[in-house]
Parts: structure tokens; C-alpha cells; sequence
């Protein structure tokens, strides 16, 4: 069977096509929280400090929170609590973190540090400890 | 011909049109844990509205749930207990189901998991606080410990169907459903939010996950801790619309002597339990897995087998010689790193 289309027909059959490709290569896309890698400090659920992890460098925070003093410390590209009062450096023996699947909790000091941006290993979407 | 290019051409656009989602998340410190709320939304403006309601239900069902603390206008845990031995106290219908379903449980399966063994289980929790105080630790003395258990049998619970009120018999009874709650609570939010529309999500409530759908028709993955390591995952299970609960020994403990002592005491035995490092359960219902996943954690591989027939769930086990056994029903789903 010939196909019979005029010129108008063969425009607009591109035009279209070409749309529909670029929404479909959109409509897959899948979106991560992007930008750059920071570390959150959160005290009382609320957002106290912000550590930004993409840059090289020293950085450091100090906090009264509900048990004394917390003290964090930055090197680079990771956190970690260094001072804490009063309790068995729980919060400190977590260590450095640098992923998003390893916030750092201190829940007797009602303060968490979050990381935020793109991980390399982002192979997991939930982290079950 | 025109009309099949026509046809054609459309469906590529509707195709192309379809609402791309995109991952938004938050979290935040409720029961006594730390919270993390993630979905798969349109834009932040809808994951804010639903953020806000999953921090709101967790802050109610915190209070309904809490053996500690009394609040305005709540009858909670902790006004049962108040009036153990006094009165049967009226409670809400998702607190009463809770306790209810704990009591069935309890009868029908091993008998492991009791919500009323928390003057036992407060005598290791307070170890557990001077370990974190740096102050000395010593194990509680076990004959102290058996006067204390004469208070704990699941026959002080009495529950009344028709008006949802729940009795304490004995005056020294004190209950605790830090063992169920989480689970039933993450579920019950879960269920929430889908039914206000959101139909791609994960909450994880401090190791109690529920899943929302999927992530763009493929299952969402799980990372379990190693219980030597545990911010690092040992294996991963690929799942969707379920619920996840593990119980692990490296979760809340004290060290004595270089030994660990847990927070899941035996009921038996009245020792913390010293058969798995970690059990994590797979199923369809938050509290039946909150509820194994404590059970579970206390019993060998053989009798998790049964249980797991019974009543209709899957398992991953990581025993204390760090061997890992898997049920059956989930062997494809997971990859061991």
C-alpha cells in the first residue's frame, strides 16, 4: 500500500516524533537529590548548621544541645562528633560519615547530622540497621 | 495509513507526557528514634504535605504508645499502668488492637515476645543507661530478677471487646509495647499516606521499614547491617510493598566483662538472648513483623521455621556464629555482598 503524505504531513510527523523522544528520555529520568554533598547538623529537628562536603578544607561547629556541649568537626569530604558530655561518646564511636545511608544519631543530645547529595555507591535505597 | 502514524504518533506523546516523580526526603527524631521518611512525588510542594503528615501521626502514635509519660487528653500505655490493679481504662481502637494482637500472638506462637516483662527488661535498661553515662555497670541480680518476673504473666491482661478497655490485674503489672510498636506504627502511616495518595515511598523507623509501592515499577533496595560493622549493609533484599523489621543485638546494649548484653531479654531465662546477632523479618503486616522479629531473635533456626509457616512470613536470620539462613520464599530476592 503507498503511503500518500504531503509535505505538511512529513513536518509535522518529525516535529512530533522528536517531542515524543525528549519527554520520554524526560519521563525516565530518574532524579536523585542532586547538587553538592553536604553534612546537615539537626538539633531539635530543626536545622542548626549546614558542612559543606564538596569543598577541601577544615570546618567546625559547636553546639549547646540537651545534654551540654556537642562539638563537630568536618576534614574534607566527612563529619563526625569529636566532644559530646556526659554520656560513653556514643555519638563520637560512630565515627567519620561521608554517605547518606550513615547519618550520624546522638539521641540523648536530641541532634542528628545528615548527608546529603549524590553517593558514589547509591546502590541501596533504604539502610536497615 | 495516516490514521496507524496518527495513532502512533500519539501514543509516543502520551507516553512522553506521563508525570516524571522525583525522590524528596526527610527525617527526623520520634519514639525514640531516628526517622526517615522518603518519596517519590511530583514535586516538593506534595512531599511536604505528606512529610508533614507522617510526622504528625508519629508524634500521636508516640504519645498513644508510651509506658513512660503522661499526655493531656491521651489514655496511653502509661495510664494503663497507672491504674493496674485499680481500673480498666479505655483506650484508643489502634492501641487496644495493638495489645490485643500481642496477647494472640503471645498464646499461639513460642511465647518469647511478652509485653509485659518491663520490670525485668527496666532493670537491664537502666545498665544500659549508666554504660552510656560512664558510670559503673553491673548485672542485675538474677534473684531480684525473679521477684520481679512474678509481676510479668500475660494472664494480668484483661481485655474487654465491646467498649476497648484493657485491665491490669495485679497492681505491680507494668506494660510495654516498645517490642510491637514501631512496626504497627510504620505500617498504619504507610497505610495512611497511600490511601491520601502517595503511591511510591519508604519509612524506616529506626530498623522498622514499610514500603510504598515501588520506585518506578522496580522493587526498592534493602540494605541489612552487618551486625560487626553495622553502617555497613551485609546483603540486600529487593522488595516492594512490604513491611521489614529487624532486631539486632548491636541496636541498644552495655558492655561488662568484654560481653555484650543486649536489650531482648528472655523471657525463660530472664538473660538477655544469646542465640542470633540479628533477625530481620519480611511480610505483609508491620506488627506481626515487629513482633517476630523480637520473637524470632530469641529462637534457633529450626523453630523460626515453623513459626514462619505458621503464620505466614519470610526471614533472614544471621546467627551467632555469623552464618545466614534465608527463607525460601524471598532466596531470589536477595544478594549477600
Amino acid at each position: 500500500m503507498k503511503l500518500k503524505l504531503n509535505k505538511l504531513d512529513i513536518l509535522l510527523t518529525i516535529i512530533i516524533s522528536i517531542l515524543g523522544i525528549i519527554l520520554i528520555f524526560l519521563s525516565f529520568k530518574y532524579t536523585h537529590i542532586s547538587g553538592d554533598k553536604v553534612a546537615e547538623v539537626y538539633y531539635k529537628n530543626k536545622l542548626v548548621y549546614t558542612f559543606d562536603l564538596s569543598s577541601k578544607g577544615n570546618d567546625s561547629f559547636e553546639i549547646q544541645a540537651a545534654n551540654g556541649p556537642v562539638k563537630i568537626i568536618k576534614e574534607d569530604d566527612h563529619v563526625r562528633v569529636v566532644e559530646e558530655n556526659s554520656k560513653r561518646h556514643l555519638c563520637s564511636l560512630q565515627g567519620w560519615s561521608d554517605e547518606t545511608l550513615a547519618p550520624i544519631v546522638c539521641l540523648p543530645n536530641e541532634l542528628y547530622i545528615k548527608i546529603e547529595g549524590v553517593d558514589k555507591n547509591d546502590d541501596v535505597d533504604v539502610f536497615i540497621k | 495509513m495516516k490514521k496507524i502514524i496518527s495513532i502512533l504518533l500519539l501514543l509516543i506523546l502520551i507516553t512522553g507526557c506521563s508525570s516524571k516523580n522525583e525522590k524528596f526526603d526527610d527525617s527526623f527524631l520520634s519514639f525514640d528514634t531516628y526517622i526517615e521518611f522518603t518519596a517519590y512525588t511530583k514535586d516538593k510542594e506534595t512531599f511536604d504535605k505528606y512529610d508533614k503528615i507522617v510526622q504528625d501521626k508519629f508524634t500521636y502514635y508516640d504519645q498513644l504508645f508510651d509506658a513512660y509519660n503522661n499526655y493531656k487528653n491521651v489514655n496511653n500505655v502509661k495510664t494503663i499502668n497507672d491504674n493496674a490493679g485499680k481500673k480498666a481504662v479505655v483506650v484508643d481502637q489502634d492501641l487496644y488492637y495493638l495489645i490485643k494482637e500481642s496477647v494472640n500472638y503471645y498464646h499461639n506462637a513460642d511465647k518469647k515476645n511478652n509485653i509485659m516483662l518491663s520490670p525485668v527488661i527496666n532493670q537491664y535498661k537502666i545498665q544500659q543507661n549508666n554504660y552510656e553515662n560512664n558510670k559503673p555497670v553491673t548485672n542485675p541480680s538474677m534473684s531480684y530478677l525473679k521477684e520481679l518476673n512474678k509481676c510479668t504473666s500475660m494472664s494480668n491482661i484483661q481485655l474487654n471487646d465491646k467498649d476497648h478497655s484493657i485491665y491490669l490485674k495485679e497492681k505491680c503489672a507494668q506494660m510495654d509495647v516498645g517490642s510491637v510498636a514501631k512496626g504497627y506504627a510504620t505500617d498504619l502511616i504507610a497505610e495512611y499516606v497511600k490511601k491520601q495518595g502517595l503511591s511510591s515511598g519508604i519509612i524506616n523507623a529506626g530498623g522498622n521499614v514499610s514500603l510504598i509501592g515501588s520506585k518506578n515499577n522496580k522493587p526498592f533496595v534493602i540494605g541489612i547491617a552487618n551486625p560487626d560493622d553495622p553502617n555497613t549493609y551485609i546483603l540486600t533484599i529487593d522488595s516492594e510493598n512490604t513491611n521489614i523489621v529487624t532486631s539486632g543485638d548491636y541496636q541498644r546494649y552495655y558492655m561488662i566483662n568484654g560481653k555484650r548484653m543486649n536489650h531482648i531479654i528472655d523471657p525463660d531465662t530472664l538473660l538477655p538472648a544469646d542465640v542470633n546477632r540479628s533477625v530481620t523479618i519480611i511480610t505483609d503486616d508491620g506488627l506481626k513483623a515487629d513482633y517476630f522479629s523480637t520473637e524470632c531473635f530469641m529462637l534457633d533456626k529450626e523453630k523460626i521455621a515453623k513459626l514462619a509457616k505458621k503464620f505466614n512470613f519470610e526471614y533472614i536470620i544471621i546467627d551467632k556464629n555469623e552464618k545466614i539462613t534465608i527463607s525460601d520464599g524471598i532466596k531470589d530476592e536477595v544478594k549477600i555482598k
